[in-house]
């Protein structure tokens, strides 16, 4: 997060590039919101970076009338951490699917989370990998049937929530690309200082129809769908239901709502977060903010140290390059 | 061929400006759901930049008319984009006509299949007269929207 204010409509951050994604993408909507959120945020177009890797969520910085970089396959938080540490008044955003920052930038992912580098990391979880025409990805469901596993996924799929806070990320949230929710859970990260990662289940209308109709679709919505919200109970289902801590077996279970053991969210709650994130299917989804707990940032840290470093020192340039082992060359190299 | 084929994805990959804007669609417009079949015959836009849109000849069929002038159930109209669609799909247009007749469609948006909606742009749709109206439309802020049932 930087501290800067800008006057600014949703259009200001539209670019004039043609948006091409197949119709009824779910990335439509999460460009939507992004757009109409980055005007609330007071930030500044000349001071935003979108950085993505490859994927169909990865054409997003082409979209943003901001600064962007489309990168390599799973690499954006290596160019993202370059960018911060060259200019940290900038505020990065990472742009990244499931195949993108979990396979093939899975290392890159870790490490941009464990050092805390202060960005917003969006990862559209669709499940598959659309822009390659439909192959399974690492979160796609054991049985998913592709055209490279013609006879359904054996492998079994990555949470990617329980994968940022193994990797020691200090936010983690989740949204859903038409959900009206989804610009506040952006604001929260943008507010949160430090690597924020959001995962945001993004319906690929081609390749992986209707995945998360489970707990997206209207008739069961409030029954599958838990909004978190800071010092409030988990209640769903319209209030008639809650989550509580099943002390005997160090688990959640779903109780009455106007029970007293319904938990009250404390984002800080580290193990209830992991209890959240990896709820089975016959719980509702945790969508929101489930974890945040502020560290210091890699950048700071950064900046920090090469200060402390340079105390007290003059440059020197020459000194420098003579430093160590040097050769003078007098004569011309032997021609061959 | 692993050159060729680089190349082709490079080309692909590269995103493209529209051309310029052209003024609203005020009357004789049709407000249609079709399915998008095929596009072929691209006509280049200059649009200031190396990588410009083209108004393609596409082919619509399995159209219904929700407002506006009625248009017949399979009809060619020019339409805007980089490169044509992947696949065939259900689409929301806004379909205008060029003085000589031609059909242009002005304004697009795919079905989301989970909540079955489709939405225009408002600013595509702010100047029609008359204001499209008719029981399968609606208007979702600023957008007008369909459900496809």
């Amino acid at each position: 997060m930087n501290e800067m204010t800008s006057v600014t409509t949703a259009k200001d951050w539209a670019s004039d590039q043609e948006v091409r994604w197949c119709p009824g993408c779910g990335d439509y909507a999460v460009l939507k919101a992004v757009q109409r959120t980055m005007p609330d945020l007071g930030v500044a177009r000349e001071k935003t970076v979108f950085i993505s890797g490859i994927g169909c969520s990865s054409r997003f910085p082409y979209y943003m009338s901001t600064y962007g970089f489309h990168t390599i396959h799973g690499r954006a938080p290596a160019f993202a951490t370059g960018v911060k540490l060259a200019n940290p008044e900038l505020d990065v955003w990472i742009i990244t699917g499931d195949g993108d920052a979990l396979s093939i930038g899975g290392n890159h992912t870790m490490h941009v989370l464990r050092r805390n580098l202060d960005c917003q990391i969006l990862l559209f979880n669709n499940e598959i990998y659309g822009l390659t025409k439909g192959q399974y990805s690492p979160t796609s469901r054991v049985g998913t049937r592709s055209p490279s596993t013609p006879f359904g996924s054996v492998d079994r799929p990555v949470t990617p929530c329980a994968f940022a806070l193994g990797s020691g990320a200090r936010f983690i949230a989740r949204g859903i690309d038409v959900h009206k929710n989804l610009p506040d859970v952006l604001k929260a990260a943008h507010a949160h200082r430090g690597a924020s990662f959001v995962e945001i289940y993004q319906n690929c209308v081609v390749y992986n129809d209707d995945v998360f109709a489970g707990f997206t679709e209207r008739d069961v919505a409030a029954d599958k769908q838990l909004w978190l919200k800071a010092g409030e109970k988990m209640l769903f289902a319209g209030g008639t239901k809650g989550l509580a801590l099943d002390v005997d077996r160090l688990c959640l279970k779903v109780v009455a709502g106007d029970d007293p053991a319904v938990i009250t969210h404390d984002p800080k709650n580290k193990g209830i977060a992991a209890m959240l994130i990896e709820m089975p299917d016959s719980f509702p989804v945790a969508l929101g903010v489930i974890y945040e707990d502020p560290a210091p940032t890699f950048e700071s840290a950064v900046v920090e140290q090469n200060k402390a470093a340079a105390s007290g020192k003059t440059p020197d340039l020459q000194k420098l390059v003579s430093k160590g082992q040097t050769w003078m060359v007098e004569k011309e190299p032997h021609k061959l | 061929m692993i050159g060729l084929l680089a190349a082709a994805q490079a080309v692909m990959s590269v995103p493209v400006a529209p051309g310029p804007t052209l003024p609203p669609v005020t009357s004789g417009y049709s407000i249609v759901v079709a399915r998008a079949a095929s596009q072929s015959d691209p006509q280049p836009i200059a649009c200031g930049s190396d990588f410009c849109t083209s108004w393609f000849l596409g082919e619509f069929d399995q159209a219904v008319t929700l407002a506006g002038e009625p248009l017949p159930s399979k009809f060619e109209a020019r339409l805007e984009m980089g490169s044509p669609y992947n696949m065939q799909y259900r689409l929301l247009l806004l379909v205008g006509r060029d003085p000589e007749g031609t059909l242009r469609v002005r304004s697009t948006a795919g079905f989301n299949t989970r909540t079955k909606e489709a939405c225009l742009d408002g600013d595509d749709t702010a100047a029609l007269t008359p204001e499209p109206g008719g029981p399968a439309l609606f208007k979702r802020g600023r957008a007008m929207c369909t459900i496809d049932r």
